[in-house]
């Protein structure tokens, strides 16, 4: 029961109590004036009536007469005169009926006994007879009818009024109680929010100690998740220059060939410091290891200037003299590798001086159907033939191949302008399933539907991308999914990957919202960006998240994994759950040992905030029992299929 | 044996309670405490006047037995005798003052109401019933002028002529030879107590006439009329 009800509840309870008191201590008092006044009446009108009958000659008209006189003109109810034996000897009675206003339950809860006036009459030396008077009753229970009707009337004004002031003032001293408890909410929801201390005392006390343990909760999650990623940034990373040791960049070489998207362009350059025993030889241990981390902040420079024409870059140390990069989702990498060239050329220069420095490079693209043996064979292959020309160039296997034999960017951008205006934009589901291999979602996946032919996202997201059409194509992605779910061609949940561009776009965002809002499927859809896109705009993905949030959405992130160090940081925007990068999972029942802790430290941390964890890119069903001994919630990929 | 003992302070308890729900005053009820009665007069008038008391006492119970008549002649005679006619002036410096029975004991003296009350209230304790007394108003000539006076007529049956009882003659004689005396009103305590709360009693605030008042006068100091 809310606290209002509860002091309405008292305040009538109390308001009946004052009244019962007040209107019986009103009433006695009332009643026993009432009665003296009447006794006094009756008394003394006997008495004068009979003094003036002793007086005068006893003629039984006269006597009638007086005391027809006195009873008309007065309020009585009886007056009688009894002869000295006691028999009637003259009576005027008035029956008093009762008047409708006072109802006979009150007269018989407050009863007037008013004693009779009685006097006696003389006729010389001799009695003549008793006289007898009684007092008309009638306006004092009126009167005391009518004090308890106002007497109710005003309590039940004054219970109202009371009421009214008392909610009001319990309104306002529970206000910061709303704040209070949407906190406590939020920590029952594993959102360790703090929250402004209101000033009552007992709020602010309350307030303040679960401030404190929001803030505890914190900065606890924060050291979990900083030690997490350390220990995974130093299991997978090369120390001198931060580049994904050997074992790491295979692994994401794997999850980039899980993926679903076989017709997705990725590109693969291989780097090669030549002659690096005799560099170190004239150069000293120090002074190599500062060219080794020129050679690799160098590559990251010019890669970096190039973002806009892939998806996701991976920069791996494979041995102590060859760096590797990878690029997914590339439309074209001859700008790039050209550039890449000018600047490893431009480097290698500035040491000409001290020693020879020859950087040859291959670059090579590859398919998700291809397999990592014959990437490295081929790869090695292109590096010994630059190796060979002895100098810092780049050898590209087929370069034709790498860009579009069919279509030009001019093509890509009518062909995607066409596709948005027919509404093509289609989904491809992929199960997501628990550890009990239990429907969690579907994911979307991005499709064109351009005359009879599919177009996988793998091909034309590089291109959306790089026109700016990202926004436009998750808004029709969403419109088409929520179509379905709201027509009931789509029954289970659906996750929609949508890009950062989508959310930095605020027309597009709002525009997304609205339409979530109108569907009335909200709380069926998912809704997931990348970890690496969001950790970097964490201010976008935030306020997106405070405004799908109420909706009903679940909002989560994938690919997610090397951003654990920031991870505490979104749990106070709700995040849903996280999606586990395949680079991490892959083969995870034979990754090492430092790969699983971390996986495991990772659901730890997870759960501890509320969010559900999901492996990304299992090949095989098999592996399910061994997530599950890691702490993972749910799975996806190749190796998940939908038991019907 | 045991259970005996144990049983005898129960039912002196019981007992009691049952006597005290009994001895209360109730309407028609005619008690008289003597102690209070006695202590009343004793501590206002010293012990010389409170030995009235014992005498009137000692009168009642005798006269109980007696025949109304008689009843009369001893009460009228008694009080006669031990009260002396005073003025209420320079009685007690209020005109028209109505004393009760013990203040005109304790003084020995009062004005023709305070022998009027004190026979009546005095032959309601031996035994006569209140329907045959009435305390008239008379217009008196005496010694040569008419005065207002009050005094105590005894009615045998509700017809008769009433015997009266009188300061200025001793004598108790049939009112119509009573050529000095010409009746206007009478009353007794019939219809005083009626519809007289105890509450209303007690309340100082209340209105009371003066017959009222000296009525629960005697009440407090020890005889019950009611």
């Amino acid at each position: 029961m809310s606290l209002v009800k509860q002091l309405w509840i008292a305040i009538i309870g109390l308001m009946i109590l004052v009244f019962f008191t007040s209107f019986f201590i009103s009433t006695y008092s009332a009643k026993s004036y009432y009665i003296e006044q009447l006794n006094l009446k009756n008394s003394d009108n006997a008495n004068s009536l009979a003094l003036m009958l002793s007086q005068m000659e006893k003629d039984e008209v006269m006597v009638e007469l007086l005391i027809a006189a006195q009873f008309d003109t007065g309020n009585y109810k009886r007056i009688e005169l009894l002869d000295p034996n006691g028999d009637e000897r003259l009576s005027k009675t008035h029956e008093v009926e009762i008047s409708a206003q006072v109802p006979q339950w009150f007269k018989a809860l407050i009863p007037l006994k008013v004693g009779k006036g009685i006097a006696q009459v003389q006729d010389g030396w001799q009695q003549y007879g008793t006289l007898i008077v009684e007092s008309d009753d009638r306006f004092a229970y009126e009167s005391l009818w009518k004090t308890m009707l106002q007497f109710l009337m005003w309590f039940f004004v004054a219970a109202l009024i009371l009421g009214a002031i008392g909610t009001w003032v319990l309104r306002i001293l529970t206000s910061p109680l709303e704040d209070v408890v949407k906190q406590a909410e939020a920590i029952g929801g594993r959102r360790f929010i703090t929250s402004e201390e209101p000033k009552t005392l007992e709020f602010n006390r309350l307030v303040r100690a679960m401030n404190t343990l929001s803030a505890r909760v914190r900065t606890m999650l924060e050291n979990e998740s900083r030690r997490l990623e350390e220990m995974r940034y130093k299991n997978q990373h090369d120390a001198l220059t931060g580049f994904a040791n050997r074992e790491f960049f295979v692994s994401k070489l794997e999850s980039v060939l899980a993926n679903e998207d076989k017709n997705a362009r990725n590109a693969m350059i291989f780097l090669r410091v030549a002659n690096l025993v005799k560099i170190n030889q004239s150069l000293g241990h120090e002074k190599t290891d500062a060219l080794l981390k020129g050679v690799a902040e160098k590559i990251i420079q010019t890669i970096r200037q190039h973002d806009k024409e892939f998806d996701e870059s991976t920069f791996g140390r494979l041995s102590g003299t060859d760096f590797a990069i990878m690029l997914s989702n590339i439309q074209e990498m001859d700008a790039l590798a050209k550039a890449l060239e000018v600047f490893m050329a431009t480097y290698a220069n500035t040491y000409k001086d001290q020693v020879e420095l020859q950087l040859p490079m291959a670059a090579s693209s590859f398919k998700a159907n291809d397999s990592r043996q014959n990437i490295f064979q081929k790869m090695d292959a292109l590096l010994v033939k630059a190796e060979n020309e002895q100098q810092t160039l780049l050898v590209m296997e087929d370069k034709g191949a790498v860009q579009d034999g069919l279509k030009n960017s001019q093509q890509w951008r009518e062909l995607l302008e066409k596709a948005l205006d027919a509404s093509s934009v289609v989904a491809q589901l992929f199960p997501v399933v628990d550890i009990k291999n239990r429907p969690l979602h579907h994911e979307a996946m991005m499709r064109l539907k351009v005359e009879e032919n599919t177009i996988t996202a793998g091909e034309f997201l590089p291109w959306a991308r790089r026109f700016d059409m990202l926004p436009q194509l998750d808004m029709a992605l969403t419109a088409y999914l929520l179509e379905q779910m709201k027509s009931g061609a789509i029954r289970h949940s659906v996750a929609v990957n949508l890009a950062i561009e989508t959310l930095k776009n605020l027309d597009a965002r709002d525009q997304l919202i609205e339409s979530i809002k109108a569907s009335g499927v909200a709380d069926r859809l998912w809704l997931e960006l990348p970890e690496r896109a969001v950790m970097e705009d964490i201010g976008h993905f935030v306020e997106f998240c405070e405004l799908v949030k109420p909706l009903g959405c679940k909002v989560g992130l994938d690919k997610a994994g090397s951003g654990f160090a920031n991870i505490s940081r979104l749990q106070e925007v709700g995040l849903d759950y996280i999606k586990i990068d395949s680079a991490l999972i892959h083969n995870i029942s034979k990754q090492d040992q430092e790969t699983k802790s971390f996986v495991r430290g990772a659901c730890t941390l997870g759960h501890s905030i509320g969010l559900q964890l999901i492996a990304e890119g299992i090949q095989d069903f098999q592996e399910i029992n061994e997530l599950e001994t890691l702490g993972m919630d749910g799975a996806t990929g190749p190796g998940v299929q939908l038991r019907n | 044996m045991r259970r005996r003992l144990l049983f005898w302070p129960l039912s002196l308890i019981f007992g009691l309670l049952l006597l005290g729900s009994f001895g209360r005053p109730t309407l028609g009820n005619l008690s008289l405490d003597f102690d209070r009665f006695y202590q009343t007069i004793y501590s206002q008038h010293g012990e010389q006047r409170a030995r009235l008391a014992v005498t009137w006492q000692k009168m009642l119970e005798r006269t109980k037995t007696l025949p109304d008549q008689q009843k009369l002649i001893e009460v009228n005679n008694f009080v006669n005798k031990v009260v002396y006619y005073q003025s209420d002036i320079s009685n007690n410096q209020v005109k028209d003052h109505w004393a009760s029975i013990a203040e005109t004991f304790g003084k020995g003296a009062g004005d023709c109401e305070d022998y009027a009350i004190a026979k009546y209230v005095t032959l309601r304790l031996a035994g006569v019933d209140d329907s045959h007394l009435r305390l008239i108003y008379v217009k008196a000539f005496y010694g040569g002028r008419t005065q207002a006076h009050l005094v105590l007529g005894y009615y045998p049956t509700p017809n008769s002529m009433p015997l009266i009882l009188d300061n200025l003659i001793g004598e108790v004689k049939l009112a119509n030879t009573r050529q000095d005396l010409k009746p206007v009103f009478s009353f007794n305590s019939r219809g005083l107590w009626a519809g007289l709360s105890k509450a209303t009693k007690s309340n100082p605030m209340a209105r009371l006439s003066r017959w009222q008042q000296v009525m629960s006068k005697i009440e407090r100091e020890g005889i019950s009329l009611r």
